[in-house]
């Protein structure tokens, strides 16, 4: 990384901020704590665009809220994954020119919107006022003639459990003229009208709520009830023909998706170009901003500031400074780059350890998940994904790693002779009578687990092995050749002395012998080179806990075994699937029951199996591996493009 | 009382309650992705993750169940005729994983929540809380092993 600062006229600046979007080679750094500075604070004041910030926020707001509606209520078929859609310089240059258009269509929406929940609203208002109505169905009088001069009426509902004689009570003791009749009684409610003097309708309607009686008021309705629950039937038919109609035209819009989201897109570009202004100090002509730019793309950013005439000057980075990190690897290491990040990435200048581990990574899960068939899948479905769509960033290096890992998967499966399990001799005897096996071209790890066992701890004494040499390199690139031998090289004799010790009699009895004296010497020397940094008492601890560092490393190689129990795992699983399956036995029904359960049982054995496979041996190289030397706590270079969601626009 | 074969099959009763731990793990896991969905629906995916991952111990001990049958020929309908101390051998196989299963789904389901606390919070150290989660599976996988070892020594 090279830290960039540039001075320029203030004119040229929106077209600067442009061209680098498209070169996406620049991260321009904030510069607010310059203004603490005098000199900055006299001569320069912050840019930025505040007031065309919230203009394009808001317009991108209701681009968006358009777009949700479309979502919603659009009816389109939702695609698997979504990728972006390529966009020619030209065709990207003639988005704005539609901006009207665009505007009306959102508006429109967003109206129809609007208008729709209204319906929806009205239409839930004349369903309470109903079910208000149902139980009234038999109080014949017209609602808005409920009172004349002297006379008015109360209607109401009381708890089914109260008596209404002692309503007729409480009314008595006030008057003798009045009428009380029932109109309805369900299992809630009773349902009462009272017709009453009208002075004394207050008093009445008091005593009344006292014992538990609540009024409704009904008399604003026009017309009987029964009346009332027709019309606000018919009102409701229609208000439902003018929501569909209204959905329908959703529908319709929503066929111009497309439009609003190249729009808002673009304004997402607009919107970040003046949002970038905010890291910019301007006087009154010019303008300064700083920021970081990869050594690969110097040259561009050179050639870009020059066409600009903006004076500039760049720099390596200074100690104590936060760089971002930009992974670069080569087109087959890349897809594993996912795996790095999803640990985090390394520190700015140590070693980016993607390219080392990526084969080890392929390698690991292909023994984890160890089955031909699943491979095959795992292949096929991930070159069509690639085939078929225009994946990019995490996405792309997670389909086409999975690609490599389904080839490595295929490859061991054939090794060790799985093929949906036991698939092929398990249909071939059930079925057909006659057995046939696909032999393994190794060995199979289910009836013998012992080579696949050796075979995961000397892939892991290697991995780790690599890993303590990539620490070492480090050293020796630091010039530190004390540590390099104190913490490498007894390292790595203590090791291969210990295996040679206690394994090496296949090789013969003076490897043995060898072994014995070689872990000594070397046990000897990490104990007393332990507490080298340290003084008095802290030698002789550090000696011993350098000595106590052989049981980390033991665990570290036995972790490996992982290896061998996912791979058996998956196989024994697939097994006991096409066990099942067989139960039935053979001819029609027993095919039946082997199709079920083999499209069941083998989808949730691949589930389970993938996932483990593609965690764990994630774990061997985020624990073992990279425990022995990776430095991370990189934040990512996020340099300045057009952030765009729907749409990718090419480049001249 | 007890012969040859009912030991063994005791032994592959025994590895298959390492189910017991994964189940009591992917629960605990659950109720927290529960409550992480309930803020955020689009993490769906990545708790479900989270939450499958005290699941495998429960496979293990399946695997080992499995591998005593065939064996022992107990699902062909042709079982072999075992030994006192041939079915003791078996028994013997089916305790690591069953033991150490139960209780490493367990403790495996309370890192998974945790885990699922994290990424709630913090989204993008989703990984580091699947490496906390997936260092406990790894006595589990010991156990596994020493059951692989056990099973696949003992001669009939």
């Amino acid at each position: 990384m090279q830290k960039v600062s540039v001075i320029g006229l203030d004119k040229i600046k929106g077209r600067l901020i442009a061209r680098m979007m498209d070169l996406e080679a620049v991260e321009l750094t904030d510069q607010t704590e310059k203004l603490s500075e005098e000199f900055w604070a006299d001569n320069t004041v912050q840019d930025g665009a505040q007031d065309q910030v919230t203009y394009f926020e808001g317009k991108i707001g209701r681009a968006a809220q358009a777009l949700d509606i479309i979502d919603q209520y659009g009816e389109l078929k939702k695609p698997l994954f979504k990728t972006r859609r390529i966009v020619s310089t030209e065709e990207a240059a003639s988005i704005p020119s539609q901006e009207i258009e665009t505007e009306d269509l959102i508006a429109r929406l967003i109206h129809l919107n609007e208008e729709l929940r209204n319906k929806r609203d009205e239409i839930n208002r004349l369903d309470t006022d109903n079910i208000m109505f149902e139980p009234w169905q038999a109080y014949d009088v017209p609602l808005d003639q409920s009172q004349t001069e002297t006379i008015t009426t109360i209607m109401g509902v009381l708890p089914a459990a109260y008596e209404k004689d002692r309503l007729e009570e409480v009314v008595r003791a006030i008057t003798e003229r009045y009428v009380m009749k029932q109109v309805n009684e369900d299992k809630a409610m009773k349902y009462l009208a009272f017709l009453v003097p009208k002075e004394m309708e207050d008093e009445i309607l008091q005593a009344l709520k006292d014992e538990g009686f609540q009024a409704l008021e009904m008399r604003s309705y026009k017309g009987t009830v029964t009346e009332n629950i027709l019309k606000n039937s018919q009102k409701k038919l229609v208000l439902q023909e003018d929501v569909d109609k209204i959905l329908q035209e959703i529908r319709e819009l929503a066929q111009n998706k497309e439009h609003i989201e190249d729009y808002q897109d673009i304004l997402t570009v607009e919107l970040d170009k003046k949002k970038t202004r905010s890291k910019l100090l301007k006087t009154k002509k010019t303008f300064y901003m700083e920021g970081w730019v990869p050594e690969g793309k110097v040259e561009q950013v050179k050639q870009l500031l020059d066409d600009n005439e903006c004076y500039y000057e760049f720099r390596d980075p200074e100690e104590g400074e936060t760089v971002p990190v930009l992974l670069k690897n080569s087109k087959f290491a890349t897809p594993i780059e996912a795996v790095t990040e999803m640990y985090s990435l390394p520190a700015y200048g140590t070693i980016d350890p993607t390219a080392i581990y990526s084969i080890w990574y392929i390698i690991f899960f292909g023994l984890m998940f160890s089955d031909a068939g699943y491979g095959l899948l795992m292949i096929i479905a991930c070159g069509v994904a690639l085939k078929k769509y225009n994946f990019e960033g995490t996405m792309y290096k997670f389909v086409k790693g999975f690609l490599y890992c389904g080839i490595s998967t295929f490859f061991w499966g054939a090794m060790f002779g799985s093929w949906f399990g036991d698939l092929i001799s398990v249909v071939s005897s059930t079925f057909f009578g006659k057995e046939i096996a696909i032999k393994p071209i190794l060995f199979d790890p289910l009836s013998n687990p012992m080579p696949l066992l050796v075979a995961s701890i000397v892939l892991g004494v290697a991995h780790l092995f690599l890993a303590l040499g990539i620490e070492g390199y480090k050293l020796l690139k630091e010039g530190k050749l004390v540590d390099f031998i104190c913490n490498i090289i007894l390292w790595y004799a203590t090791i291969i002395g210990l295996i040679l010790w206690l394994a090496g009699s296949s090789i013969g009895p003076a490897a043995t012998t060898v072994g014995k004296y070689m872990s000594i010497i070397a046990i000897v020397g990490l104990a007393l080179t332990g507490g080298r940094d340290r003084k008095g008492f802290g030698k002789i601890m550090g000696g011993f806990s350098n000595v106590y560092d052989i049981t980390s490393w033991l665990s570290d190689i036995m972790s490996y075994a992982r290896i061998m129990a996912l791979g058996l795992a998956t196989g024994a699983i697939a097994q006991v699937v096409n066990t099942i399956g067989t139960l039935a036995g053979g001819g029609v029904k027993g095919a039946i029951l082997f199709i079920i359960v083999f499209l069941l049982g083998h989808t949730l054995n691949f589930g389970i199996n993938v996932i483990g496979a593609f965690i764990h041996s994630a774990r061997l190289q985020f624990v073992e591996f990279f425990g022995k030397f990776y430095e991370d706590g990189g934040d990512a270079f996020a340099p300045l493009k057009k952030n765009t969601k729907y749409i990718k626009i090419e480049n001249k | 009382m007890l012969d040859g074969n009912g030991l063994a099959l005791i032994g592959a009763a025994i590895a298959a309650c390492a189910g017991c731990g994964s189940g009591m793990g992917v629960g605990i896991a659950g109720q927290a992705a529960a409550g992480v969905v309930a803020s955020d629906p689009k993490k769906f995916g990545r708790t479900l993750l989270l939450q499958a991952l005290p699941g495998t111990q429960g496979i293990y001990g399946v695997v080992i169940a499995f591998l005593i049958f065939v064996k022992t020929g107990f699902l062909s309908g042709a079982a072999i005729e075992l030994t006192v101390t041939q079915g003791l051998y078996f028994l013997a196989a089916g305790i690591p994983i069953g033991v150490v299963g139960f209780a490493s789904g367990i403790g495996q389901g309370r890192a998974a929540a945790s885990a699922l606390q994290l990424m709630a919070k913090r989204s993008d150290q989703m990984g580091k809380g699947i490496v906390y989660t997936v260092m406990v599976e790894t006595y589990a996988i010991f156990a596994f092993v020493v059951s692989i070892l056990i099973w696949s020594n003992i001669a009939i």
